[in-house]
């Protein structure tokens, strides 16, 4: 589930320091139980949700408080938790399959996208805002333009549910996991896939990319059947060789991203507390 | 051929087993079933969630069994309608499932199919009763039914003999959250040779027109 706006109004004072803004790695808000987050897209803090709250949470320094009010929050927009690049509007999945667009200071509904059927997986806006991208547990994959409030364009996918999608910084493709545990790219102009990863092994649960484009980080889980521990694996964006796996303590990831600069990788998984740094080589 | 009973026809008999005096503000519930028994209209049947191991193109048939595998047998009948009481042999059923031990098949169809009802809405298909697994409290099938004019069902099958409702589906059919209505946990009939039994489920799906 995604967080309401609406909950922002209501949260209280309150802060956290846990990590060290000059150590290569570490665990940031060790206190927090997450569930959800996203590198913001003014590059110096991350949103953070836990089982009660949305938190903004200083990078990299780690210091997390509560946003004070609705508006504070756009300012700093997570795209990968739905909101537009700008931080106006805020995409939220509902489980009959529309997808409501809201104004993200007030919370009032601009439009409602329907044509998913069930529980919707990823709702991405593209860096130019125009495009909203979203991949549902229904198997499709669709490209609405979010002016115009309709959808111009359904993805002739693989027959799998998509759990996570990432645009390129260029805007021109996207990135997609799932259930059928690969990695693929579409392209936004035509709709063709162009490249699949090999089989990971396990289903994506989230995806990230850096912001220069050339590397993806991938968050698998353990799912029924496929009986192998759940791992964060780095990949070049191009050829999706394996650059880093880390594996995971838990069954699976909540999130993850990469540092601004691209040297750091952050996760966070399922059962544990807090978002790991890990370094990374260059 | 009966006739349907008329709203005064079922007043009457309410009134005459007492019902009336003994509820004289008639519940929304009781009241929109005395509607709905006179003009046909029937509720559709609850949506349940969509799940993530759900893969389009599901073959054709009706067994989803092979022919070595464990498990208890399963049959499930039942009439596809939607909420003007027609039978609906236009609509498309897609069935899926994990099998005995829990395990969904992710890379082809074992346990999944598309099946057609027939020409009065019926649909049946064979399988064995689905396992349990870590990630989910109760056994359960899952569906998605289409028919033109109609709103896509997405919902799920459980069963009242699960161990996990505790021998009391009526109270305990959220030990699963995601039971969201006792209307979807279905009565299980065992039938057969006793070394030899099968399990018989009936699952009426009703379709919300638009």
């Amino acid at each position: 589930m995604r967080a309401p706006i609406l909950v922002l109004a209501v949260l209280g004072a309150s802060s956290l320091r846990a990590f060290s803004s000059d150590a290569d790695a570490g665990r940031l808000v060790s206190d927090l139980l997450v569930r959800e987050f996203a590198m913001c897209s003014d590059n110096r803090s991350l949103v953070v949700r836990d089982d009660a709250k949305v938190w903004l949470v200083d990078w990299p320094g780690g210091t997390a408080r509560p946003p004070a009010t609705e508006s504070d929050l756009p300012p700093c927009a997570a795209v990968a938790l739905g909101f537009s690049p700008d931080g106006r509007l805020f995409a939220q999945p509902k489980g009959d399959g529309s997808i409501a667009i809201l104004e993200a200071a007030t919370g009032t509904v601009r439009t409602t996208l329907t044509g998913h059927v069930g529980t919707i997986g990823a709702v991405v806006f593209s860096p130019d805002g125009k495009w909203l991208a979203s991949g549902g547990f229904d198997n499709d994959i669709r490209i609405w333009d979010v002016a115009a409030g309709t959808c111009a364009r359904t993805l002739t996918t693989p027959s799998h549910a998509t759990f996570t999608l990432v645009w390129a910084p260029d805007g021109k493709t996207f990135y997609a996991g799932g259930a059928s545990r690969t990695v693929t790219v579409w392209s936004a102009a035509t709709g063709e896939r162009l490249r699949e990863s090999a089989s990971l092994g396990r289903p994506v649960q989230n995806l990230a990319i850096s912001a220069d484009g050339r590397r993806l980080v991938a968050g698998t889980f353990t799912a029924d059947g496929t009986r192998l521990p759940a791992d964060i694996r780095v990949l070049d964006a191009q050829s999706f060789a394996d650059q880093r796996v880390i594996p995971s303590p838990d069954g699976g990831t909540v999130g993850v991203a990469f540092s601004p600069d691209g040297r750091r990788v952050l996760w966070a998984s399922t059962g544990g507390r807090g978002i790991m740094v890990t370094a990374l080589e260059h | 051929m009966p006739q349907p009973l008329s709203r005064r026809d079922v007043l009457h008999r309410c009134a005459t087993l007492g019902l009336l005096l003994a509820a004289p503000t008639i519940p929304g519930s009781i009241a929109e079933a005395f509607a709905d028994a006179e003009s046909g209209r029937r509720q559709p049947t609850p949506p349940n969630a969509l799940g993530p191991f759900y893969r389009r193109g599901a073959p054709d048939g009706s067994d989803l069994r092979g022919a070595t595998d464990s498990g208890l047998p399963l049959i499930v009948t039942g009439a596809v309608i939607d909420t003007r009481g027609e039978a609906r042999p236009d609509a498309t059923v897609e069935v899926w499932q994990a099998d005995h031990f829990g395990h969904y098949d992710i890379e082809g169809y074992r346990y999944r199919a598309t099946l057609a009802p027939d020409a009065k809405g019926g649909y049946e298909f064979t399988s064995v009763m689905p396992g349990h697994y870590p990630d989910r409290v109760a056994q359960h099938v899952h569906y998605m039914v289409k028919a033109p004019g109609c709103k896509p069902l997405v919902t799920q099958l459980y069963f009242a003999t699960d161990p996990a409702f505790e021998g009391d589906p009526d109270h305990k059919f959220s030990n699963d959250p995601l039971v969201q209505s006792r209307e979807l946990v279905r009565p299980v009939l065992l039938s057969g040779d006793p070394k030899d039994p099968m399990a018989r489920v009936t699952f009426e799906l009703c379709l919300e027109r638009v």
